[in-house]
């Protein structure tokens, strides 16, 4: 697109014009006609009469440019292509079903040669177990020897081998690591996605909600939080999957400002990481998390999670959190015991207001 | 260097031409019609002719992904013995390079299980401060280039590799994670956001001297390194 502008203009675009456009220019691939798609149709006519927004628009294009150039200059390792080769001959060897040892595949084929139980000897499981190794197995004659005439004991091998597999996998569950704890950040940058996955689905399908009165607070097990302004127009409902966790979103609005305010349970489940315990206990005076289209806010109150996702910036973030409701910091809402990296006296439990959960 | 040429994304790539290099008939989504006879005059795909053609490419776009050597030749041999695996899938070895950067990336995000947080912090966008259109093109130090994009979380990652390396449109990138258009719009620009504040407004001859800077917002710049 030719779009003539001006460049003595000194004013700058306004931050609303670039949130509000920014996502569009950066969808359009450098020397490309993505202008010309129908969903770049509104970006193109403002281009056309916004100088400022064009010569923003060409500037990344051009740092696209030379991105996309540095992208694909990386140097090929000497002898890459011999090495992928060897490996899809090595992979192209004949070779034995999975992984199984060859000394068992010889006992299974033992075992198919006798005529029995061929699936009972060549299961892995059999092999740990250690009733029937590799050697005993391994010739016709020791397993002729091995077995009670004239009948296989299958019933006992499958009950060692079910045995084994049980204490296999009970091994397994007990050394798995234990879930870390998601903190602040992560939260703040699911709560985006799933509000922007929210909004694309609520488009298609609209989700069933309710309105909930000025003055109340919403759902009794996942109640609206007092640190936050609601808006004039609240409407609620159920959502699931938040962190794996299942809870309640809060759709605000104040005047042209929306928010949706998300409140779920903190304590862990089988199916939900655990959440870090040194969140604040109300919003942060300004939004810790800003995309340019959304700001958000995490914390947590009497053992719930509240997380505040705002469409805009700063100014609408303040249309929801109100002065007196405001941390200035995150630093600042830590109690001293975890800020002092000590452990929590019986008064600091008392007193402090972060949740252990 | 190896001996192969870069052949980048953009060099010879339309905005029309998109389905035609992915060989499969579906338009390159990685899904395709078995059984499909390759044109008269076409030799059927061998996966030596595969890994000739498309080995040095394959390997580039792995270790973006990656950001390690080892693990982008990991990656890239994962692909062709999958590759190798489902070769009837194939029409012709020449067009297969996006058939390949599908398996690739699924084989990558295979392999990818910690979920790593964007650092935390304002995309806002100083107009002012970044180099001008008109100026000299801006260098881009490679190693600085791998270390932002190794700060972005695999799915950021892989949308916004998409779009510089596949020179894929929002749309086909929507289509191929199967993503609503919205959410890869925004993944794209917060991504694009994080490479350009960590490639340009770090250096200060490449920020304009202007009276008149958007004011910056404030953020705790917390960053996770991986």
């Amino acid at each position: 697109m030719n779009v003539q502008h001006d460049p003595n203009n000194q004013w700058p675009v306004a931050r609303v014009t670039v949130a509000k456009w920014l996502p569009a220019i950066d969808a359009c691939r450098p020397a490309s006609d993505d202008l010309s798609l129908v969903e770049l149709h509104e970006l193109a006519a403002e281009l056309a009469t916004n100088p400022r927004l064009a010569q923003m628009h060409d500037r990344i294009q051009s740092l696209d440019a030379a991105i996309a150039r540095a992208v694909v200059d990386v140097p090929v390792p000497e002898g890459l292509q011999a090495r992928l080769m060897a490996s899809l001959a090595a992979a192209a060897l004949p070779t034995i079903a999975g992984s199984t040892p060859a000394a068992v595949s010889s006992a299974a084929a033992v075992a198919a040669e006798a005529g029995e139980n061929a699936a009972v000897l060549s299961t892995p499981g059999l092999v740990t177990s250690g009733l029937a190794t590799p050697a005993s197995i391994a010739s016709p004659e020791s397993s002729r020897r091995a077995l009670p005439s004239g009948r296989w004991p299958t019933g006992r091998i499958l009950a060692y081998g079910a045995l084994a597999a049980s204490v296999a996998a009970a091994a397994i569950y007990l050394s798995r690591p234990e879930p870390q704890p998601i903190g602040a950040d992560e939260i703040m940058q699911f709560a985006v996605d799933f509000h922007e996955q929210a909004e694309d689905t609520a488009t298609q399908a609209p989700v069933p909600a309710s309105a909930v009165p000025i003055g109340s607070s919403g759902n009794a097990n996942y109640p609206l939080s007092t640190a936050i302004t609601a808006g004039g127009k609240t409407q609620m409902r159920d959502i699931s999957d938040f962190l794996g966790r299942s809870g309640v979103a809060y759709d605000m609005s104040r005047g042209r400002a929306r928010a949706t305010l998300y409140v779920v349970d903190l304590s862990a489940s089988r199916s939900a990481a655990p959440v870090e315990p040194a969140l604040p206990p109300a919003p942060l005076a300004m939004p810790e998390f800003d995309t340019g289209g959304h700001c958000v806010a995490v914390w947590q109150a009497t053992g719930l999670l509240y997380v505040l996702v705002v469409d805009g910036g700063p100014r609408e973030y303040q249309n929801f959190v109100p002065p007196a409701g405001r941390i200035a910091s995150r630093e600042a809402s830590r109690p001293a015991w975890l800020a002092g990296n000590r452990a929590p006296t019986g008064r600091d439990l008392l007193f402090d207001k972060v949740s252990l959960i | 260097m190896g001996d192969e040429s870069l052949d980048g994304s953009l060099d010879d790539r339309t905005s029309s031409d998109r389905s035609s290099d992915g060989g499969p008939t579906d338009g390159g989504n990685g899904s395709t019609d078995a059984n499909v006879e390759p044109p008269k005059g076409v030799e059927p795909p061998t996966i030596e002719r595969l890994v000739a053609l498309h080995h040095a490419v394959l390997y580039r776009y792995a270790y973006r992904l990656t950001g390690s050597p080892a693990d982008a030749e990991d990656l890239t041999q994962q692909t062709f013995l999958a590759a190798h695996a489902n070769l009837d899938q194939l029409r012709s070895a020449e067009a297969g390079r996006g058939w390949l950067f599908t398996i690739l990336r699924n084989s990558f995000l295979k392999t990818q299980r910690k979920r790593t947080p964007l650092a935390a912090g304002s995309i806002d966008l100083d107009v002012n401060s970044l180099p001008d259109a008109r100026a000299a093109e801006p260098s881009i130090d490679r190693e600085q280039l791998q270390s932002a994009i190794n700060e972005l979380p695999d799915e950021f990652k892989l949308v916004v590799l998409m779009f510089y390396f596949e020179s894929r449109s929002y749309r086909e990138i929507a289509e191929m994670l199967d993503m609503p258009v919205g959410t890869v719009m925004s993944r794209l620009s917060r991504a694009k956001g994080h490479l350009r504040r960590r490639l340009f407004e770090a250096e200060p001859e490449l920020n304009g001297a202007s009276d008149l800077k958007a004011p910056r917002l404030h953020a705790a710049a917390v960053s996770h390194p991986r």
